[in-house]
């Protein structure tokens, strides 16, 4: 890695910044996050790992299944890392106008991706503690294996199919599937969406044959669930010897690629305008004061952090199929999953603080309470998803009375989300090291209060 | 017959409905400075962005130093140094860290030599990210410079330039012209390319409306002539 001038250069960026800011950020950003893992690791056995005290197939499959939706999770997040690293890097500004070996740039990226997330590993192991503490320690270990096997995926399978991706995305063969699958979005981004899911569909077999292999190694081991286990490395180091070719043919054209893709964007954002009557007749319900603070709200809250507004309606669809079904439970894991839901999408309301323009806070009146409650109605209204859609699931299945309920519990919950995530936005900058572990814990609070009762509704 | 330092062949750029460039044909000679002018919006930055490879022309296609920016990036780059409006810099180096990390990439150049260029000298070791804008234009500027690539790409480079900085890079350009080097400079300040280039090309909606020598326009000249240039497209446009 020597010879590697980006590999370099990306040290001495991480020196200079670490000496500009100074330890006491760093400790308390690393002590917070730690804080809240050691105030989850009690929780996470209630609700994820209640077979615990089981035995044999019983144990296992538990075991396997908490170990595939862990490698999951680090898989999604580990794409959507890769796919800004190797796709819409801020360095690529840089790059873009010298003659860098593809090559390295692309084998500097996802380093640097694989080090900044490694401490994913080491917390999802740290939450996983209770499987070493109930006498498991064989399966815990295992599945450390098997979670770094899941990394070595995320990292280098997806690196693979993002600059796969670049290719199809300026691909005119497959225009016509593209233009079949791309919804709202500019032709070209339909290549990227879809990136990540097929990352998961693809690495999704190898991680559950790895995820169930690791608990079997720890009881009543045969050779093939070793070969299970290492498979994710070895298709890892396959990815990593297609890296350089895909990298030489796809990285410069990815300047072009996005530079397309955001002036359609920008033409799509105009045809909104015309249709911003309707913004105007949304907050004529809300008090005169607030109305100018709350479109402000509504047109940069959309424009520049939809996925956050747009997950919302992800959430609810997660937590109103939760709710569909006859099980009595029904209501306390829907429940559950609206206040996961909720804390995840209200961090929208501590991002439209951190990036709001510095200008704007220089010259825009500091609006007090108007515009804090302004941007409470806002954030509360794009939260609704995550309520009715489980409310109405609810009522077809179980009645009015339990949808009603759980209706009033959702509403205080998302509320007070909402409330948390804009007290804490006051932070600027570190206000994701305080909402991120703060809400995390508050929501696995609640998750595990509304199944311990079997929901309040 | 010389080959050409820049050359867009017949280059069109469409975002949606929306014609950004509209059949451009341009040929540059090798040590030739020329500038390109146009009001906002002409399709100045387009065609830069183009000729830098950061955009794929709807169709056209464009070569420097007989390579295709397109087919061929890498080579293309090794061939050009540019200056984009919008200037890029690694924030947490130092502009001599900075320097000495493009010249690696560039397989050498004479770092202090740029740094004397531009009179970044006696700031080169505090951080970009401490720099002003014209400082850091500076900057990319010496980084465009390193390794004395055959064409220079300036895409309003000398915008936000104190008057000493502008004239030194100006006299800088010239005799790195003199020296064989292309420099396509794009502005809309006029003054600005009748006093340092060669050759002025002048864009309006997309397309070329006059391609003139400097010396063949003479002084008060050039405005005239934009002004002029820019009624007729309108006009033609109405």
């Amino acid at each position: 890695m020597a010879g590697n001038p980006h590999t370099r250069a990306l040290a001495l960026r991480r020196r200079h910044r670490a000496a500009q800011e100074g330890l006491g950020p760093r400790v308390a950003r690393g002590g917070a996050a730690l804080l809240a893992l050691m105030l989850l690791v009690p929780l996470v056995q209630p609700v994820f790992l209640h077979f615990l005290g089981s035995r044999g197939v019983a144990l296992t499959e538990g075991l396997g299944g908490v170990q595939f939706r862990a490698s999951v999770v680090l898989v999604s997040v580990l794409a959507l890392d890769v796919y800004t690293a190797l796709v819409r890097s801020p360095d690529r500004g840089v790059l873009a106008l010298l003659p860098v070996d593809p090559s390295q740039v692309v084998q500097a990226e996802l380093r640097r991706v694989a080090l900044d997330r490694i401490w994913l590993v080491l917390a999802l192991q740290i939450l996983l503690a209770p499987i070493a503490f109930a006498g498991h320690w064989q399966a815990w270990l295992f599945g450390g294996v098997q979670l770094l096997g899941a990394a070595a995926l995320g990292v280098l399978a997806s690196g693979m199919v993002h600059l796969l991706a670049i290719g199809a995305a300026k691909n005119e063969a497959l225009s016509g599937l593209l233009d079949l699958v791309r919804g709202q979005n500019p032709r070209e981004q339909a290549a990227f969406i879809y990136a990540p899911g097929v990352v998961l569909g693809g690495a999704g077999i190898l991680l559950m044959q790895s995820a169930f292999a690791a608990p079997r190694l720890a009881s009543a081991p045969v050779a093939m669930d070793v070969v299970w286990l290492l498979l994710p490395f070895a298709v890892a180091g396959y990815c990593a010897t297609t890296l350089s070719g895909l990298a030489h043919r796809a990285w410069f054209d990815a300047s072009a690629v996005i530079a397309d893709i955001d002036a359609r964007s920008a033409m799509l954002v105009h045809e909104e305008d015309a249709r911003s009557v309707y913004l105007d007749w949304g907050v004529r319900f809300l008090p005169r004061s607030w109305g100018p603070w709350a479109l402000n709200d509504l047109r940069h809250g959309w424009r520049a952090h939809r996925s956050w507004i747009t997950g919302a309606w992800v959430a609810g669809v997660a937590s109103g199929l939760a709710a569909w079904t006859s099980d009595p439970a029904a209501p306390g894991r829907a429940l559950a999953v609206m206040a996961a839901g909720s804390a995840l999408c209200a961090t929208v309301g501590v991002q439209l603080n951190r990036q709001e323009p510095e200008f704007l806070r220089a010259w825009l009146p500091d609006g007090g309470a108007a515009r804090r409650g302004a941007r409470l109605a806002v954030l509360v209204g794009w939260l609704q998803p995550v309520v009715w859609l489980p409310v109405a699931s609810l009522l077809v299945r179980h009645g009015a009375p339990s949808a009603v309920g759980v209706l009033l519990v959702g509403e205080g919950m998302l509320l007070g989300f909402a409330a948390v995530a804009l007290v804490s936005s006051a932070l600027r900058e570190r206000a994701l090291w305080v909402y991120g572990p703060g809400a995390t814990v508050l929501a696995a609070t609640v998750a595990v209060l509304v199944l311990r009762t079997g929901g309040a509704a | 017959m010389t080959q050409p330092a820049i050359q867009f062949d017949g280059v069109r750029k469409d975002f949606g409905r929306v014609v950004a460039v509209e059949g451009l044909d341009l040929s540059i000679a090798p040590g030739t400075f020329c500038g390109l002018i146009g009001h906002n919006g002409a399709g100045k930055s387009t065609s830069l962005r183009m000729l830098m490879g950061l955009l794929q022309p709807t169709s056209g296609r464009i070569l420097i130093d007989g390579i295709d920016v397109h087919q061929d990036p890498r080579e293309a780059r090794k061939r050009y140094g540019a200056v984009p409006e919008e200037v890029p810099v690694y924030e947490y180096l130092s502009a001599r860290e900075y320097l000495e990390f493009v010249a690696e990439v560039r397989g050498g150049g004479d770092v202090a030599g740029a740094l004397e260029l531009t009179g970044l000298g006696a700031d080169a070791d505090r951080l970009l990210r401490e720099y002003s804008q014209g400082m850091r234009r500076k900057t990319a500027l010496a980084a465009a410079v390193l390794g004395k690539p055959k064409v220079l790409i300036l895409d309003e480079a000398l915008n936000g330039l104190d008057p000493p900085s502008a004239a030194r890079v100006k006299d800088a350009l010239r005799s790195l012209v003199d020296d064989g080097t292309t420099v396509l400079l794009s502005t809309h300040v006029v003054e600005t390319v009748q006093a340092v280039s060669d050759r002025v090309v002048m864009l309006a909606h997309g397309r070329v409306v006059a391609d003139e020598r400097t010396a063949d326009i003479g002084a008060q000249g050039l405005e005239r002539l934009f002004l002029e240039k820019l009624e007729e497209t309108q006009s033609a446009g109405r």
